[in-house]
């Protein structure tokens, strides 16, 4: 049976899961694919509690996408004191405005989320859990298990889709990967949560593609919906270009 | 063990529990603070003890206490929070007390910011606290590095019965990389001969470990032995078995300029010295894994040979002195930093290179 795919025009989506799943990852590209589709496309960083590699770093960057990035004052916008930006409820308030949420740090910055709930209900928000199987908290059938219950629970959301992104950053090779999804495959199956799409970095991508991607784009690949990325955090020091750290 | 996804600062938690490590005492603090979550988790899990203190000062206090007991036990903090913990880290070398100390570094001085920065390393390296005293300083520069070098600062530590402090910054804490993490070592708490909890069979005298000598003659005479062993790791780590350990030259041998770095900015470094290969400028790297003791005899025998030194790091300048005090006037030494949390571009470092070997 082919897998069920999600609806890629939801207005509204939530990336949830263990910290340094690769949610911020995705939400960059998310945002960026979404705003070649429709007009207003806005991306809220809801990372309250990891200071470095947060979305708002790359601000600049995403705007020329047409991206709205939405983070909080400034003032304290380099700082760690958790703060949720006011402007995050507008965003998924307002029915024209398309919404991706990155939900930063792990199991503290998903409590907080329960204030969204009732908004993001109104608006059929697509909840996606973010699985790398390659992470220690991930790394088993039990530990996926234990840890997207629990965290579905912190976050007050029930995630609607999982989204599996088997990576160890610059050394996933398309075995490695595989290996991966076999994992996240088993809690699927386990859980009864359908797997919306496996994320690919470029190269990865282009292999399983057989031929270059155009990041970020989404193709089918055997079974599976691949969606490939581009890597916005790679390696910066080899382009000589730590700045945006 | 396969091949895991890790922060640096998780990467040190789960070494730190390889290496026999149960005890940690700690107060939170940005950019180190994965690794008191991390542990609070996961000693538990090996019938480890997990403390937040209620102060940086409590917490070393308790490393100072379970170290005196023989137990392998570490704290860790970021900047500010290392400089409250000065104090007891003098207490800890004056009574000669193994632990380890991982300072995730971060802008200052005072609160600063939590952006990285390596504005410590005077701290690190002449102490922060009172007294004739030396840690062993540990500068890793990967996420691998910083599992390693915590397993290795455990085995030092013991070693020299001295505190070893993991010099790291907020960006090598913060990013994830692959990591292999080795097999986990059996660590015996009734080890240790001088510890106050050692029940071996050969002990007859109840153990002492103190810092305090109210005799001037007493106390003169355990700086001279704590003089002596600060001599003997010297040695070791510039000719000793922690030769190798303790600097990385990378293309030195026909170096018309060498670059001078620790922890990140050394693996920037790296790349400028394969963008100067490129452009045909011969340069090298001398990257210090080890800052006390300093590789001085590394330098003082490149300083023969090579026309300039270009020393980098993320501060105003600080192990630029100890690179001048080995090079000893032989060649010039230049400076480039940059400080307040932006780490410097190969395109900055590129253009000084430049000017020195190029100045026209």
């Amino acid at each position: 049976m082919k897998p069920q795919f999600f609806d890629s025009s939801a207005p509204v989506t939530f990336l949830i899961g263990g910290t340094g799943a690769g949610k911020t990852e995705l939400s960059l590209n998310l945002s960026a694919w979404k705003s070649s589709r429709f007009d207003q496309v806005s991306l809220v960083d809801f990372d309250i509690v990891n200071p470095f590699f947060r979305v708002r770093k790359l601000k600049e960057q995403i705007e020329k996408l047409g991206v709205k990035i939405i983070f909080p004052d400034r003032r304290v916008a380099n700082g760690d004191i958790p703060g949720l930006p006011a402007a995050a409820w507008g965003a998924v308030e307002n029915p024209e405005v398309t919404v991706v949420c990155d939900i930063g740090g792990g199991e503290p910055g998903l409590r907080p989320l329960g204030r969204m709930k009732e908004l993001a209900d109104q608006r059929d928000a697509n909840v996606f859990f973010v699985i790398n199987p390659f992470r220690p908290d991930f790394s088993t059938l039990d530990k996926i298990e234990e840890n997207f219950y629990h965290m579905s629970n912190l976050s007050a959301m029930k995630a609607d889709y999982i989204v599996a992104n088997p990576n160890l950053s610059g050394e996933t090779s398309k075995e490695l990967f595989l290996e991966g999804m076999q994992t996240v495959r088993e809690f699927s199956k386990k859980s009864g949560v359908k797997i919306a799409f496996a994320v690919a970095d470029s190269v990865l991508a282009s292999e399983l593609k057989n031929s270059q991607v155009q990041v970020p784009e989404f193709f089918r690949w055997q079974d599976d919906l691949i969606f490939a990325i581009k890597r916005y955090w790679d390696i910066p020091w080899q382009f000589g270009d730590l700045s945006t750290y | 063990m396969a091949k895991v996804l890790m922060k640096g600062n998780e990467a040190i938690g789960e070494a730190a529990v390889l290496a026999g490590c149960r005890y940690y005492f700690g107060y939170p603090i940005t950019p180190q603070s994965e690794l008191p979550a991390y542990l609070s988790k996961r000693l538990p899990q090996v019938d480890g003890i997990f403390v937040q203190a209620e102060s940086e000062v409590s917490a070393i206090n308790m490393v100072y206490g379970a170290g005196s007991a023989g137990a392998r036990v570490m704290t860790s903090s970021s900047s500010p929070g290392i400089s409250l913990k000065q104090e007891g880290i003098s207490y800890i070398a004056g009574a000669e007390v193994p632990c380890l100390i991982v300072n995730v570094v971060r802008g200052g001085p005072g609160l600063g910011n939590i952006a990285p920065a390596q504005s410590d390393y005077w701290q690190a390296t002449r102490g922060g606290g009172h007294g004739d005293y030396r840690t062993i300083v540990l500068a890793p520069n990967s996420v691998q590095e910083m599992a390693d070098m915590t397993i290795e600062g455990f085995e030092l530590a013991d070693k020299f019965r001295n505190p070893v402090l993991l010099l790291s910054d907020g960006v090598l804490g913060q990013m994830m990389e692959p990591v292999d993490l080795p097999e986990p070592k059996d660590y015996d708490v009734n080890s240790k001969k001088w510890a106050l909890g050692y029940t071996g069979k050969d002990k007859a005298e109840r153990n002492l470990c103190s810092s305090i000598f109210l005799d001037v003659d007493e106390l003169e005479e355990h700086n001279w032995h704590l003089y002596q062993k600060y001599q003997v790791i010297s040695d070791l780590f510039s000719k000793g078995e922690f030769k190798d350990f303790a600097v990385e030259e990378h293309l030195c041998d026909d170096a018309e300029i060498i670059l001078v770095g620790y922890g990140i900015i050394s693996r920037i470094l790296k790349t400028v010295v394969e963008k100067c290969r490129k452009r045909g400028i011969k340069a090298g790297l001398v990257r210090p894994k080890v800052l006390w003791p300093f590789p001085t005899a590394v330098m003082q025998r490149l300083a023969e040979k090579t026309a300039n030194f270009l020393v980098v790091e993320m501060s105003c300048g600080q192990m630029v002195e100890d690179v001048k005090l080995a090079v000893n006037g032989k060649k010039p030494v230049y400076f480039f930093g940059r400080t307040g949390g932006t780490i410097p571009s190969d395109f900055e470092i590129l253009n000084e290179v430049d000017k020195i070997v190029r100045p026209d």
